[in-house]
């Protein structure tokens, strides 16, 4: 069986491949960049090192072949004689593939194909879909996109590849990864860690709602404490409390809208505490913290999981202090603009709805004492390590609440 | 990542947590940790622990040594000796501070107390031992004929500072980085409860001070005690890689800065880590 990968970053390398691999595929990885699919086809494959703790496990990767994407032809060749395609690319490069792909899927005529779509955002594989579709108006074929929703952190990659020896990738040994079965149209190979859904949409809220809000707030919390590493985040125990609270609250709403057993349970929750605190990951505070705009969006992880817990009749205090740390951040990190403002621009939420004026109100708490090196010492009587400045604290006219100035 | 922590062993009298749980969250988090302790053992000079980053918290000569060994063959050692040494001699730490106009109190130097005596008439006076450390051998000096029961020439050099009444109680500040920590503490201390001391938010114009004192040796863990008199700061001693006692979550926070020094050094090589 030949599997092609589109994507040999982290989760194509670390994840994609080294299912594909253990299932007996032969792996194809294609790259835009043609120094690593000159270094895979010369290094064989790579490396995976599963950690967790001070406990690791080595896999190799073995006879692989790289293929540069610019190379159309042996691209097109390859995904012709494919048994299975996957991407992992990232969303917003998904135009990039879709043209090649396009190419081997019209050499296939009406031989099937299943993609596999290992990106994030919103429905990617749809997108995919509807990209290579449009190149393959009129021609007859049979395609299958399906989103895929991974729960492997592949954090690093350990190497060159301007030279021979092959590249190790670093992640968690979470094995898991969620297929959208709805969207085959061939019956797929058992991989190792596959999980068939046909309730996709509900497992992708219930990532984003526990374990990406989860994630997010050991980081922001993580940063207002001063912590450096999620894993030590983690181990602070106001910190800990309340990443488990947030998670809590999204699960109260992921089981109003699909039920407990797609909420999950407590022992859920301590399983993700388990990898957040796993410093395998090095999983920097900051790095996870990034795009705190994006992550504040309407619908998202922090404040779409709290709408969420709020229609479940659960007042999602946690997400709100979360949302009021993400604010702080932004504004540490450089951001400009007036919390309530930047608040209802990203999210829709302004201070007159029960949730905007919760996040604010936690905001206001902590915005005077949000200066570089500062670090809070104590969450709840908001004991700062370095003096607040009263003079940073001025008062909203439209709101009343005290705010950065 | 290794790492080989060179540290002194406390009696067991003297209650010192913070290095052990220091110790147990790096290889928690999957470090191979070392403990030297070079004062109760035989070392090999050629087979001392392959680390990517060593951590000297003792202060002894031989730990020092073998810090500057260390340093010599171009190991990333936090902190690093030639800071450390600079640290343990106060009168090179007066003039590294002063230096970098670090408000500090007036200072000399000498072996011979007597002489001070002309020094009493603009104020008391404070005279230290120069290596000292823990308060050891400090001594308030208010009049002239205090000194009449020091040697005419004293066995190691003295530094001597003009004394400053302060205001209210200690005031410890303490570097992890770039974050700084306030802790009052009651003097002399009594129970551990005294040492450790309650946190207090430092203001803006101390924490200049105590950045400004670290960059002058170019530390980022590091420990200032401050004394303000009559509304002035006055850093009254500096001290590489202290107990940090008071710092809440301290031995989190260390470890956490450890951790990350540890895997500067293991990527970038030793010259990337700011200790």
């Amino acid at each position: 069986m030949r599997a092609v990968v589109f994507g040999a970053g982290r989760l194509g390398c670390g994840l994609v491949g080294q299912a594909l691999h253990a299932a007996g595929h032969e792996v194809v990885l294609v790259s835009r960049d043609p120094a690593t699919a000159a270094h895979l086809d010369r290094a064989g494959g790579y490396r995976v090192r599963l950690v967790e703790g001070g406990a690791a496990t080595t896999i190799d990767v073995s006879g692989v072949t790289g293929l540069a994407l610019a190379d159309r032809a042996a691209v097109t060749r390859a995904v012709a004689e494919a048994d299975l395609v996957a991407t992992s690319v990232g969303a917003h490069r998904l135009d990039g593939v879709a043209p090649a792909l396009a190419d081997g899927v019209r050499a296939r005529g009406t031989r099937p194909l299943d993609v596999l779509a290992f990106e994030n955002g919103e429905d990617p594989a749809g997108r995919l879909a509807a990209l290579v579709g449009a190149a393959l108006e009129g021609v007859p074929h049979r395609l299958g996109v399906a989103g895929v929703l991974a729960e492997r952190i592949v954090s690093r990659v350990v190497g060159d590849v301007a030279g021979d020896e092959p590249r190790t990738f670093v992640a968690d040994a979470a094995p898991r990864f969620v297929v959208d079965a709805t969207r085959l149209v061939t019956e797929l190979p058992h991989l190792p860690g596959m999980v068939l859904a046909e309730d996709f949409a509900a497992w992708v809220a219930r990532k984003l709602s526990v374990f990406s809000a989860g994630h997010v707030a050991a980081a922001y919390l993580g940063a207002l404490k001063g912590y450096r590493y999620v894993h030590a985040a983690v181990r602070d125990a106001q910190v800990r409390t309340l990443v488990a609270a947030t998670m809590a609250e999204g699960q109260a709403g992921l089981a109003a809208r699909y039920g407990a057993a797609v909420a999950g349970g407590s022992a859920h929750l301590e399983q993700v505490l388990r990898r957040f605190a796993n410093a395998g990951l090095d999983d920097p505070v900051h790095r996870v913290a990034r795009e705190p705009l994006r992550k504040l969006a309407a619908g998202e992880r922090i404040v779409g999981t709290a709408v969420r817990a709020a229609e479940a009749g659960v007042r999602p205090e946690a997400l709100a202090t979360v949302a009021a740390a993400a604010l702080c951040f932004f504004r540490r990190t450089g951001g400009t603009g007036h919390p309530a403002e930047v608040l209802s621009r990203v999210s829709g939420l302004d201070a007159g709805t029960e949730l905007g004026a919760s996040i604010l109100t936690r905001c206001t708490e902590l915005s005077p004492g949000v200066v570089p090196g500062n670090a809070l010492l104590d969450l709840e009587r908001r004991l700062w390590a370095v003096q607040a400045a009263p003079s940073s604290v001025v008062v909203d006219a439209d709101t009343d609440l005290e705010v950065a100035a | 990542m290794r790492i080989a922590m060179i540290l002194v062993k406390h009696p067991k009298s003297r209650h010192s947590p913070v290095m052990p749980q220091v110790t147990r969250l790096l290889r928690e988090w999957g470090a191979s940790v070392d403990v030297v302790q070079p004062d109760e053992e035989v070392t090999d000079l050629s087979r001392l622990p392959e680390a990517d980053l060593y951590v000297l918290k003792s202060g002894t000569d031989l730990a020092l040594s073998l810090a500057g060994a260390l340093h010599e063959q171009g190991a990333t050692v936090v902190n690093p000796y030639p800071a450390a040494v600079a640290c343990r001699d106060k009168v090179v730490a007066s003039r590294v501070l002063q230096r970098a106009g670090v408000p500090v109190p007036e200072t000399w130097v000498t072996t011979r107390p007597r002489q001070l005596a002309d020094l009493l008439e603009g104020g008391s006076l404070v005279v230290k031992p120069s290596r000292g450390s823990q308060g050891r051998g400090v001594t308030v000096v208010h009049r002239p004929e205090e000194l009449a029961d020091w040697p005419e020439v004293f066995g190691e050099p003295l530094i001597v500072q003009r004394w400053h009444r302060p205001d209210g109680v200690d005031r410890k500040l303490y570097c992890i980085g770039d974050q700084v920590f306030g802790v009052l503490r009651t003097f002399p201390a009594r129970t551990y409860e005294d040492k450790v001391g309650r946190p207090y938010p430092v203001p803006a114009h101390i924490r200049d001070i105590v950045l400004r004192s670290g960059a002058a040796f170019g530390l980022r863990l590091f420990g200032v005690d401050v004394v303000e008199s009559d509304g002035e700061p006055y850093v009254v001693d500096f001290s590489s890689f202290p107990g940090f006692k008071g710092v809440p979550d301290v031995a989190l926070r260390l470890a956490d800065h450890l951790y990350e020094c540890a895997r500067t050094a293991q990527s970038s090589g030793p010259a990337a880590v700011a200790s």
